[in-house]
């Protein structure tokens, strides 16, 4: 379970997130909605450690992280899949994968890539290519992939919708429910295409200006014509 | 035409030399953007600690190893205690505090060992060697250099394709931050660069001195032509390091051998300033694939 307190962080003086409070069970995602500059990427970005925090805390299963260095919070088994799908494009696909277990000694990794392949399937004949040959959709699947192979507990999503088509974005919503019951993750999944992320959430949080405006259940904001006028804009 | 010969494998001789100061700037420059400066300097320690080792009667291959592991420790400390502090600044802080690094440490080294030239033993004959009663340009140093050159960069191409370790080092120096959510040590992988560069340079040292002669600041125009070809490769890239150190030493033999060898250095910015203006990103680079 990822827990989250009264996190705040800034750039400067520029209070970019006060006094965020969430939490996310095990297979369970929730999704955190706003518009842009509404600190949805500093929420992810000071919870595994690249902004440091002002105050609050965060834990990951009674495990406190907050405040320790990006790469001891992966290891600790927080997933980060940044914006932009992280991917390392020098690299080929094999390579990015297995530098997602690159730390963990007790995992086999030919299994865990055979399990990813499988996943993916689109994936697998790309293996020896670098990364900067896949289109948008095989990279994002690549970045989810890489943030598996370690086995965390927390997988923290930025934007994976980002620039894909739909019937992708649609397709990777979907397995990222599966995997998240299938593998008991916490997952946080923060979207600015908000209905679909609102379809395959437990939970949401809608932030503005850095605050959480509204935490309810996924399927209440939804329903919500008003709320969802008002902050979400559809 | 026997000059032409001649000439060529000088050439590649000293192209090796290059390669090794070339490989040394790339392999940090393309982790940290920085241009190490003082690699000269911690060559030119770094080959003063051989001789000092031999002075004492110390074997030649052990003190040209001892010498490469200070090499290594020097580089590692410099990126760890000196490069560390000003590495979150601008890029071009670094480089000023390199260019002190430079200053301070052949200056130490002409306290420590006097700013005079003297010489150092190559331990393999320099005088050419006999084929069919001609005598070559090349002796059996020389083979030595390439065998050194080659078995390093064997020995790197290994590290850096086959092993855990290479593959953090390489996500490290491309995607720092996407390495740390991985849960790489990025800043190990940093210093270890580091080491490892300023190992290649002291190798480079030490293959140079026996031609170029040892004093403080002998490796200074090694520097110049290493540096010419980084550029040539590229200044990310391992292999385009080998290239450009062979293609650098080769032009400059020739102009040295046809044209005089005071034209060497001239020869040497002539190649760099054709090269930046008809392909600046060099020839080797992914920097333009990256930028898409």
């Amino acid at each position: 379970m990822l827990t989250v307190e009264n996190l705040s962080a800034s750039y400067g003086p520029v209070r970019a997130l006060s006094e965020v409070s969430l939490a996310v069970e095990r297979s369970r995602i929730t999704a955190v909605l706003g518009a842009n500059g509404a600190g949805k990427t500093t929420l992810l970005r000071t919870l595994t450690g690249l902004v440091p925090a002002a105050s609050g805390k965060a834990s990951l299963d009674g495990v406190e992280f907050l405040r320790r260095p990006a790469e001891e919070i992966a290891r600790m088994g927080v997933a980060h899949v940044p914006e932009g799908r992280g991917v390392i494009q020098e690299l080929t696909v094999e390579e990015n994968l297995r530098l997602g277990a690159i730390w963990r000694r007790d995992i086999d990794v030919q299994a865990k890539m055979a399990w990813i392949y499988e996943l993916f399937e689109p994936l697998e004949p790309r293996a020896g290519k670098p990364a900067f040959t896949l289109s948008g959709g095989e990279r994002q699947m690549l970045a989810v992939g890489r943030a598996l192979m370690a086995e965390p507990k927390a997988l923290l999503l930025d934007e994976p919708s980002l620039g894909l088509a739909p019937l992708v974005v649609a397709s990777i919503m979907s397995l990222l429910r599966r995997l998240c019951d299938e593998q008991g993750l916490s997952v946080l999944l923060v979207e600015q295409n908000a209905r679909s992320a609102l379809s395959v959430a437990d939970d949401a949080v809608v932030l503005s200006l850095g605050r959480v405006v509204v935490s309810d259940a996924a399927g209440k904001i939804r329903n919500d014509e008003a709320l969802r006028h008002h902050y979400l804009g559809f | 035409m026997r000059n032409f010969w001649n000439f060529l494998l000088i050439g590649v001789s000293n192209g090796l030399v290059y390669s090794l100061v070339a490989l040394g700037i790339v392999l940090i420059y393309r982790s940290t953007r920085v241009i190490n400066f003082a690699l000269a300097a911690m060559a030119t320690f770094s080959t003063f600690i051989a001789a000092s080792l031999i002075d004492r009667n110390v074997p030649y291959f052990v003190a040209f190893l001892a010498a490469i592991v200070f090499g290594f420790l020097l580089g590692a400390a410099t990126e760890r205690f000196v490069m560390r502090p000003v590495e979150s600044k601008s890029p071009l802080n670094a480089v000023i505090v390199a260019i002190g690094m430079l200053i301070f440490l052949e200056a130490m080294a002409g306290v420590i060992w006097g700013a005079k030239l003297r010489n150092f033993p190559s331990h393999f004959s320099l005088i050419g060697l006999k084929i069919g009663g001609a005598r070559l340009a090349i002796s059996n140093f020389d083979l030595f250099i390439v065998t050194v050159v080659v078995v390093l960069l064997l020995a790197l191409l290994v590290l850096f394709r086959y092993t855990k370790l290479g593959l953090m080092m390489r996500a490290s120096a491309f995607a720092p931050e996407v390495a740390r959510l991985l849960g790489v040590r990025v800043g190990r992988m940093l210093t270890l660069g580091w080491g490892l560069a300023c190992a290649a340079g002291a190798v480079a040292g030490l293959l140079a001195a026996p031609k170029v002669f040892l004093f403080p600041n002998n490796m200074d125009g090694v520097l110049i032509f290493g540096f010419t070809a980084a550029i040539i490769g590229g200044l990310d890239s391992p292999v385009g390091a080998l290239v450009g150190g062979l293609l650098t030493g080769v032009a400059l033999s020739f102009i040295g051998g046809y044209l005089g060898s005071d034209l060497e250095n001239v020869g040497a910015f002539v190649i760099l300033v054709v090269v930046l203006m008809a392909r600046p990103e060099g020839i080797f680079s992914s920097m333009s694939a990256r930028r898409v």
